[in-house]
Formats: structure tokens, C-alpha cells, sequence
């Protein structure tokens, strides 16, 4: 039996082709090297973790960090369990929520007519462009006005704002032609109507893209923990991997525990991209971004 | 069902103030199947989606049965509308299209299944049901979207475009098909198309649009044989019409005649009353044949009448039975009709002969049909 029943298709290219895949490739691979990097260092022990210059593959890979990281996390007041299920539950509540209010706001943005429309979608761009850093403090602002400091909201509302969904959603809901719904319309079915059984199903391939945006920042996100929260039992998972390594005395004993938890912070957001690849690549070829 | 009546309807849009749709006033019965037809924007779609509730009304009246619509929104209007590209959800089975409706109205379960089942199967799609929109050919998916707006029977049935994305064959088929269903039902339906020749032969009736006006509305034949003015006598028939420009003179005891550089024509008994009482003796005007009622000598049954011209061949074309010649008397181009097994070389000076009969004439200025005796 051959193994290569068919001519291999890197025959058929052209020169100019075949070097374009070898830059892409090389390109793949540098971008693909922080990856690699985080993996290795999660299991190397503790003297190669400090060589220099540092190695990039892992020669004696150890489960030492992660048996590390349980016996720090157990020694810890809260434990690392606490941490991770606020992380969970904030998460998925953003990323549900974002999406569902994305598409909320994208709808109308997109097919109807009213007053403001156009001040109001620019004004949602130019947030695109604004420094996280500049909002935190007109945020603490509004959280504490709000009086949700120290609950779950104050974790879920500031993330659910995600200007680049709504943008995604907007340019994906264009195309959707009127016809659609204004047979709809027609036949009977209120603008909500619309919205849940024709514009929410279409948008499905876009929620793809849309959850991994959104449950990557919101993942990540430090600040609330940091600001917003003031008891230790409400914190999430990168507080407590960024206490890890944090204070002088702990950053040399505590570098193998980091490079572990850094592993599994990473890891979600890895699986998540890797589950719903092949939708947003469908998403980006759609909304005309690619 | 219901009659729909619109009363002087204007659409305007803002930014440019022209009306799109001017004054319109039309009366379609109940059960009858009106056919829109005009060349492109020249405001069809638009006043089918007013009636549909689809664009808001400027000025003037819908009327769907006894009531005023103009407010009402389209749900309540009970209409159901077939759009060019079909619309069908394409996140629902075919089933759930045409269930769609119902459902939104809580229609019961048996009676839904029933309805969709009787649908389908006057519309031969029940194997689909099951199917996505994007797993349909073009027919098919023309299928469904009828299939789902005759499933609720509504008051009317509009129709903007329906086969225009359908090859020639399957349009014929569909053609066809449409007018059957609508014979069965009886639904008053309204139905846009750019295409003269699916109006001539959908329609109980046709109504002619030009730059948001209605030109004339009238029965196929009608409109064939008695065309309001130039642009109906153009639009309708292929090939269109030929139109000749010249001169009425009188002939003392012989009546009147129509006179070009090339040629003198005895215009036929009926028009004298018109030419006499609007006085167009030595005005221009325009002269309208039809390929179909211009022919070689020899296949005229008629008295000939001395309706005689004379043209050089340059063009001969088949289609099926017919031939159509094409010939320049001077520098105007004219057709008529020929059998098809008849060849005429080209070059050829050859001999033709008008049916008085079916001879129009229009007013220079106006372009007005202008009366005979027959009107
Ligand atoms: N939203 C709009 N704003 C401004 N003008 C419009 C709008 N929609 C349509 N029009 C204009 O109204 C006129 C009539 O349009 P309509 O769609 O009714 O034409 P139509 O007869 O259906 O043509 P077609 O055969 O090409 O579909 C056109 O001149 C078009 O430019
Ligand atoms: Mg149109």
C-alpha cells in the first residue's frame, strides 16, 4: 500500500507559490515558539529553569511544578480551588452574556434606521481604540457608584462591553439580506421575534469568534480582581498566579510553581481556540476581515 | 380574499423629493390576478412593498377589502409576499419555513401538519420537508417560497420578481405552474415582473409602469392591440413594434394618407373622424406596425388596399416557426414577420404589405394612441 496514493499537492505550486509557503511556514513556526516555550518550562525542574542562556526545550521533564503549585495552593488561607471556580463562573457568565448583548446591539445597529445611529456606532469604534488603562479609573468609578464592588457583576458587566464584538456581529448581520426579515415581518413576527429565531441562529458561526474574544479578556482579566474586589474569596485565577511570583522573597522559590500555573492559565483559552478554530476562520472569511 | 384599491398612492424618499411612485390609481377585484409590469425602477417593487406595509406610504390610499391600510402594519394586513431571492430561512428546514407562520400564531399542531402537507403536495415538495434551504436547487427553492406564502391563505398574494433568478426553461415551467395555482385558489394576487412577455401571458389583467406612473391598465389584449401611447405599444411584444414618423395629407375623396420622404400610405376609414376633429391634417405623426401584421405579399389573405412598402434586407432571423426580416426603408429599420422555411437573400429589395387593420397612429406631441373608430 502506498502511503502517498496521490501526487502531493507542495508538486503542483508554483516557485513563487513554494516560496510563499515556506515564509508562511517560518512565519507559523516564530509564532508558534511562545507557545512552545510555555509548555517546556512548565515541566523543567528547578536548575533549568535558571540556566543561562535559557533552553528552550525541556530536558528532564518533571511534574515537580505542578505537585509544587498543590502544595502551595493547599498552604494558602483560600485555596486555589476557590480561585478557579470565580474564574469559571465569571467567565462563562461574560462570555454568554457578551455575546447575547453584542448581537442585542448589533442588530438594530445594522438594520434599523434611527436617530443617532451613526454617532452611535462611531462612538463604539473609537472605544475600540481607547488604552484599557485609561478607563480604569472612570470604571472603579461607575463599579462603586453602582455599589456592586466585591459581587460577581463587578467581574461580568465591565467585561461584557466588548466594542469588537459588536463590530464583528454588526459587519456579519449586514449581510444578512432585509428580505429575510421582512418576510418575517410578514408573516407575523414581532422585531423580537426576528431577532431570537432568525438573526441569533444565523449568527451562530460569528458566536464562535465572538466567545473566544470575549472569554480570552475576560480569562485574563487582572484588574477586577485588583480593584474591585476586596475579599479574598471573590478574587479569580490570575490574581492568585500573579501572587505566586510577586513579593522579593517568593521569586526565585516560586518560579517552577509560576511557569506551571502559567501553563494552566494558558490552557483554556487554547482548548477553547482549538475547538472552535475552524468556525472562526469560516467567521473571519465571511465578514470580509480575511 | 379581498379586492386591494389604490387611490392617488405616492411614495417619495427623502433626499431626492421626485415621487418614485406618482399618483397611482389602480382597482385590482377579488380573485384577480393583476400583473405590474415597467421597465427597471421605475417604482414596481415600490408599491408592492407598500401594500405590503413594507415602505411607508407619502401620500394617497391602500385599501385592502373595505379598509384603509396605510398604518397598518404588515402582519395585520394578512397578505404573504414571494421575494425575488426567495427569503427562505436558511437556519430552518423547509418545514419549519412554511410552518414559520402559523407557529408565530399558534396555529395547533395537527392543523399546521395538515396545512404544510396540503401545500407541499399541490406543490410537489413533500420529499424536501426535511431540508435545509441551502440543500435546494433554484426551482426548488422558488417551490418553497411559494409553498410558504399560500400556506396561511392570505386576503392577497404578491409576488415581486419571483423566477427572475430561474433559467429560461424552469421559468416557462413555473409560469405555467403559478397560473394553475392561481386558477385553483383564486387568491387575489399581484405580480411584478420587468418581463413583458410573463405579463402578456400571467395576467387577468396588466398594468404598465413608467417613471412611477401607470400608463395603461388593461387586459393582454388590450394592451397588445389598443396600446395607450408609444411606450406601451414599445414595451409590450417582441420584436417590438415599428414606428414610423411622417406626415398626414388629405386625398381629397380618398380620405387621408400618412406620407414619409419613401413612401405614401391610405390610412384606413376609422381614423378619419380623429384626424378631422383634432385637425392633424399636415401635422406629423407616428405610425405603429407590428412585425406579426406585416408580411410578404404573398402571405397576405386581405384586400391589399394599397398599404405597400418597400425595404433592402439586412438581417433574417429564426426563431422556431417564425422568421423574423429585418429590412432599412431609407435609413429606418423595420421587421416583420415571415415563415420560417422562406429565405429572402440579403440585399434583396422586397415588397411588404401593412394590415390595415392593425395599423396605429400616435400623436407626435403627446405620443397618445390616437382613437378610431373601434375605441
Ligand atoms: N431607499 C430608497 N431611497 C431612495 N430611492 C429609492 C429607494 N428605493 C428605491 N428608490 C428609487 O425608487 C425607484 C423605484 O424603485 P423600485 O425598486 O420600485 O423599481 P422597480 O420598478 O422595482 O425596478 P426593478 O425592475 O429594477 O426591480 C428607483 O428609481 C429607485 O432608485
Ligand atoms: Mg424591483
Amino acid at each position: 500500500m502506498r502511503l502517498w496514493p496521490r501526487k502531493s499537492r507542495l508538486n503542483r505550486l508554483s516557485p513563487y507559490q513554494l516560496l510563499l509557503v515556506l515564509l508562511m511556514t517560518l512565519l507559523a513556526v516564530f509564532m508558534l515558539m511562545p507557545i512552545v516555550f510555555l509548555f517546556n518550562h512548565a515541566f523543567k525542574p528547578m536548575h533549568e529553569l535558571f540556566l543561562y542562556p535559557p533552553t528552550f526545550l525541556v530536558r528532564d521533564a518533571t511534574w515537580v511544578n505542578f505537585l509544587d503549585l498543590l502544595t502551595v495552593s493547599k498552604s494558602t488561607i483560600v485555596p486555589a480551588s476557590r480561585y478557579l471556580f470565580n474564574s469559571l463562573l465569571t467567565s462563562v457568565l461574560t462570555v454568554v452574556a457578551a455575546t447575547f448583548i453584542s448581537i442585542l446591539c448589533a442588530f438594530p445597529l445594522s438594520k434599523h434606521q434611527f436617530k443617532g445611529k451613526t454617532l452611535l456606532f462611531s462612538s463604539i469604534l473609537v472605544s475600540l481604540m481607547f488604552a484599557p488603562e485609561t478607563v480604569q479609573i472612570p470604571r472603579y468609578y461607575v463599579i462603586s457608584s453602582l455599589g456592586i464592588v466585591n459581587t460577581y457583576f463587578a467581574h461580568i458587566l465591565p467585561m461584557v462591553a466588548l466594542p469588537v464584538i459588536v463590530f464583528l456581529f454588526k459587519q456579519f448581520i449586514d449581510q444578512i439580506p432585509n428580505d429575510l426579515l421582512e418576510s418575517a415581518r410578514m408573516e407575523g413576527a414581532s422585531e423580537f421575534r426576528v431577532f431570537m429565531n432568525i438573526i441569533v441562529p444565523l449568527c451562530i458561526p460569528v458566536v464562535a469568534t465572538a466567545a473566544i474574544l470575549s472569554f480570552q479578556s475576560a480569562w485574563n482579566n487582572l484588574e477586577a480582581s485588583q480593584l474591585f474586589m476586596e475579599d479574598e474569596t471573590m478574587k479569580t485565577l490570575p490574581f492568585y498566579v500573579s501572587t505566586l511570583t510577586s513579593g522579593l522573597a517568593n521569586s526565585v522559590a516560586r518560579q517552577g510553581v509560576a511557569a506551571a500555573a502559567a501553563l494552566l492559565m494558558f490552557l483554556p483559552n487554547f482548548i477553547i481556540f482549538l475547538l472552535l478554530q475552524s468556525r472562526v476562520i469560516s467567521t473571519m472569511a465571511h465578514s470580509g476581515i480575511k | 380574499m379581498a379586492s386591494v384599491r389604490l387611490s392617488n398612492l405616492s411614495k417619495r424618499y427623502e433626499g431626492n423629493g421626485t415621487n418614485v411612485v406618482d399618483r397611482i390609481n389602480l382597482s385590482i377585484e377579488d380573485g384577480e390576478f393583476m400583473v405590474l409590469v415597467g421597465p427597471s425602477g421605475c417604482g414596481k417593487s415600490t408599491t408592492l412593498r407598500m401594500v405590503a406595509g413594507l415602505e411607508s406610504v407619502s401620500d394617497g390610499d391602500i385599501y385592502i377589502g373595505p379598509t384603509i391600510v396605510n398604518d397598518m402594519p404588515p402582519k395585520q394586513r394578512d397578505i404573504s409576499m414571494v421575494f425575488q431571492n426567495y427569503a427562505l430561512y436558511p437556519n430552518m428546514s423547509v418545514y419549519e419555513n412554511m410552518a414559520f407562520g402559523m407557529r408565530l400564531r399558534k396555529t395547533e399542531k395537527h392543523i399546521m401538519d395538515s396545512s404544510v402537507k396540503q401545500s407541499s403536495r399541490v406543490l410537489e415538495i413533500e420529499h424536501l420537508l426535511e431540508r435545509k434551504p441551502r440543500q435546494l436547487s433554484g426551482g426548488q427553492r422558488q417551490r418553497v417560497a411559494l409553498g410558504r406564502a399560500l400556506v396561511r391563505q392570505p386576503q392577497v398574494f404578491l409576488l415581486d420578481e419571483p423566477l427572475s433568478n430561474l433559467d429560461a426553461r424552469l421559468r416557462v415551467q413555473m409560469r405555467a405552474e403559478i397560473v394553475e395555482l392561481h386558477r385553483q385558489l383564486a387568491t387575489t394576487t399581484i405580480y411584478v415582473t420587468h418581463d413583458q412577455i410573463e405579463a402578456m401571458t400571467m395576467g387577468t389583467r396588466i398594468c404598465i409602469m413608467k417613471n412611477g406612473k401607470i400608463q395603461q391598465v388593461g387586459t393582454p389584449e388590450d394592451v397588445y392591440t389598443r396600446p395607450s401611447n408609444l411606450f406601451v405599444a414599445g414595451f409590450i411584444g417582441t420584436p417590438p413594434i415599428n414606428i414610423m414618423q411622417g406626415t398626414v395629407v388629405e386625398l381629397g375623396e380618398k380620405g387621408f394618407a400618412f406620407t414619409t420622404k419613401r413612401f405614401t400610405l391610405r390610412l384606413p376609414k376609422r381614423y378619419e373622424a380623429t384626424i378631422r376633429s383634432q385637425s392633424l391634417m399636415n401635422r406629423n405623426v407616428f405610425l405603429g406596425v407590428r412585425p406579426e401584421f406585416a408580411s410578404l405579399p404573398a402571405y397576405y389573405g386581405g384586400k391589399s388596399d394599397g398599404l405597400e412598402i418597400r425595404g433592402e434586407v439586412f438581417f433574417s432571423e429564426l426563431v422556431g416557426a417564425d422568421r423574423y426580416i429585418h429590412v432599412h426603408i431609407g435609413a429606418d429599420a423595420f421587421v416583420f414577420r415571415a415563415p420560417a422555411y422562406e429565405r429572402v437573400p440579403i440585399g434583396e429589395l422586397v415588397d411588404i404589405v401593412l394590415h390595415p387593420e392593425a395599423l396605429l397612429l400616435f400623436h407626435a406631441d403627446t405620443e397618445e394612441r390616437l382613437p378610431d373608430e373601434r375605441d
